[in-house]
């Protein structure tokens, strides 16, 4: 395979391309800012001392490595495959979010920059962007669609108290696109002294490759545990896709080896014959949106398209380039699952593992729940668990209508409990 | 636009999203600004996620794209402006709409430049991002591919950018999005200017983001041929109607 391989890991070229997609459709205002950023990842990056830096963070602010556990209960339940687990929910702010936070910050601290902005879904690149600007004293402005701060209450609370100011976008469909234009908007006026610090893998060239680098040592991490806990290579990846930082940061090191079958899940929404999803392989086409061409949910005029999931984190309309490059190659396949999908499999993985996962990364357990059952029993799966569930909270309480909760914070909001607590 | 320049003072391109507040409105609006100071006509095809606009011209697409406004009804009243109005009309847009467009960029250049209209302008399509030969494309339907640059452009790139260059030149004042006043006055804007005539010759220079005053387009006589007002525009628009944007156009202008 060694022919092969370097087709898919070598990318991008200079130009920031994956094949036909990614690149830099910007307006000319921000090619400079594009330009500094890529001459200061390339310095970093070939500065043994940046790369140490980082490492030391990852291991001792944030707690890597991540363990890759065995599900054996799981695995004995569905009667196929041996299901590992990376459990990126147990670093630091509880998501992988977090990999390319510090990554990002080093480099923003050593560009001198001060503030820090960022766009946010889920509330988990933003809590861990609020959490790395408080680590390295920067400021920091984090912009999260209206309908996403309320479904995503906990970690608008957390990202306040950590300084950060939380900017609730109003525009468009007031959730995470609305988001990712509104932080540029700002770079665009303030690049001069602050970073945007982008939260996925896609955006303009150079976003789409550092988050993957930074990203990669997830999987770079599973290779060496899963060879000492297997002494071979899994036989299948599964990561779920919202614009694609977790997904890649799995996938990526072992794109270049032959035999590892790789699932990207996709938010099925309420199905993916409905309207109401973001399976942007399923239903979408080819654009340019947002500084780069990749696929998009889009009605055939261009006009980018509300989506819908029951996780805020997959509720994005386009994916990021690599990944749109590795579909067409057919490196790595896409399958959705659906809001009642992800629901189960988070009510099962807990059950059976005493697991909460994020209601992101439960698309991609419930992809495992699937595909399990028909694989050999000596078959090996990794599934990234890109982050953990207490952050959803609200919504499954909502998703589940548990009444319980819901009298509780009524009571808790209307101050029943105040003397008890205080 | 060589009469502007003669005549030593900045001329007006006007701004208007398409289809705000509706395409009749639209219409009516484009012959009033006309009739009210505007040289040349600037008509935006609503975009879902307009990445260059500041909040004003934001809402105006999404109530513009609400209110029922597509593509080629924008084009279809560009068309409708260029018969009815004696002055040129640009269409501005982001590359997304082409890119889109059914049969492609080059079908899209077609029906433009039979309706009469001048020029493109895509802020979001820099000519190294060019897969789908737009500034070939574009010239040789008849339009002007128009460059769109900003101040903290740096000489390298103005004089790759050169080449490319057609009909006129827009410049943004400042960096930062659409609306927010700009300072067109202090030196270091002059000595912009200075390079962009150095970089792109005798071709006219347009004006724009955060134009909003008289003074503004008077302190712009001799450093550009455009001024374009917008933002202030589509407020008063969105606030009292086309006549009171009328109006305002011609207060800016000077008429």
């Amino acid at each position: 395979m060694t022919n092969g391989t370097s087709r898919f890991s070598s990318l991008p070229d200079e130009r920031g391309r994956f094949g036909p997609y990614g690149g830099r459709y910007v307006p000319e205002m921000l090619r400079p800012p594009l330009e500094d950023l890529t001459a200061a990842y390339a310095e970093a990056k070939n500065d043994p001392a940046f790369t140490r830096e980082f490492e030391r963070l990852l291991a001792t602010f944030s707690g890597r490595p991540t363990p890759l556990y065995h599900a054996e209960r799981l695995s004995a339940m569905l009667g196929g495959a041996r299901i590992y687990l990376k459990q990126e929910g147990l670093g630091q702010t509880g998501a992988h979010k977090i990999n390319h936070c510090l990554g990002q910050a080093l480099l923003a601290a050593r560009m001198g920059k001060r503030r820090l902005i960022a766009e946010t879904g889920a509330g988990q690149h933003g809590l861990a962007v609020a959490t790395v600007a408080a680590r390295f004293g920067l400021e920091c402005t984090v912009y999260m669609g209206e309908v996403d701060v309320r479904r995503q209450a906990t970690n608008v609370f957390w990202m306040r108290r950590l300084g950060a100011t939380v900017v609730p976008v109003a525009e468009g469909t007031r959730t995470l696109k609305d988001a990712v234009n509104a932080a540029m908007k700002d770079w665009m006026w303030n690049a001069a002294d602050s970073y945007f610090l982008c939260g996925s893998a896609l955006g303009p060239h150079p976003y789409p490759l550092i988050v993957r680098d930074f990203q990669s040592v997830v999987g770079r991490e599973t290779r060496a545990q899963i060879l000492e806990a297997e002494g071979r290579l899994p036989d299948l990846l599964i990561a779920c896709v919202g614009g694609g930082s977790n997904a890649l940061g799995l996938f990526h090191p072992f794109l270049d080896d032959g035999g590892i079958a790789m699932i990207g899940v996709e938010a099925g929404g309420r199905g993916t014959d409905t309207e109401a999803h973001a399976a942007r392989f399923a239903g979408g086409h080819v654009g340019v949106i947002e500084g780069y061409k990749s696929y998009f949910l889009q009605t055939p005029e261009g006009q980018v398209r509300p989506t819908h999931s029951v996780s805020a984190g997959l509720d994005y309309a386009g994916i990021g380039p690599e990944l749109a490059y590795l579909h067409d190659a057919g490196r790595v396949a896409f399958a959705s699952a659906t809001d009642a999908e992800a629901i189960d499999a988070f009510t099962t993985l807990m059950r059976a593992e005493g697991i909460i996962p994020a209601l992101e990364s439960s698309h991609a357990v419930a992809h495992a729940l699937k595909a399990a059952p028909n694989l050999p029993r000596d078959s090996l799966i990794v599934v990234n668990l890109s982050g953990r569930g207490d952050k959803d909270i609200f919504i499954v309480a909502e998703y589940l209508n548990d009444r319980d909760w819901k009298t509780f914070l009524k009571d808790m909001a209307e101050g029943k409990y105040r003397n008890e607590i205080l | 636009m060589a009469a502007i320049a003669r005549t030593g003072r900045a001329g007006i391109m006007a701004h208007l999203v398409a289809g705000f507040r509706s395409l009749e409105e639209s219409e009516a609006l484009a012959r009033g600004l006309a009739g009210n100071g505007a040289d040349v006509l600037e008509i935006q095809i609503p975009f879902s996620d307009p990445t260059a606009d500041g909040p004003v011209i934001t809402a105006a697409c999404t109530a513009a794209l609400a209110a029922g406004a597509t593509p080629r009804a924008a084009l279809a009243l560009a068309g409708r402006v260029t018969r009815a109005a004696d002055v040129p009309v640009f269409l501005m847009s982001y590359y997304n709409i082409l890119f889109r467009w059914e049969g492609g960029p080059r079908a899209f250049f077609a029906e433009a430049a039979a309706l009469g209209v001048a020029g493109l302008i895509v802020p979001d399509l820099p000519p190294d991002e060019d897969a789908e030969h737009y500034f070939d494309g574009c010239r040789a339907a008849g339009l002007h591919p128009v460059l769109v640059v900003s101040p903290n452009i740096t000489d390298n790139r103005l004089a790759a950018l050169a080449p490319y260059a057609s009909g006129l030149v827009y410049t943004t004042a400042r960096v930062g999005t659409t609306g927010a006043e700009s300072r067109v006055l202090d030196p270091a804007f002059s000595a912009y200017m200075g390079r962009l005539r150095k970089a792109f010759g005798a071709l006219p220079i347009a004006v724009g983001f955060g134009i909003r005053s008289r003074a503004q387009v008077e302190a712009l006589a001799g450093l550009a041929e455009l001024a374009v007002v917008g933002t202030q525009l589509l407020s008063a628009l969105a606030e009292k109607g086309p006549d009171a944007a009328c109006a305002e156009l011609a207060r800016v202008a000077g008429r």
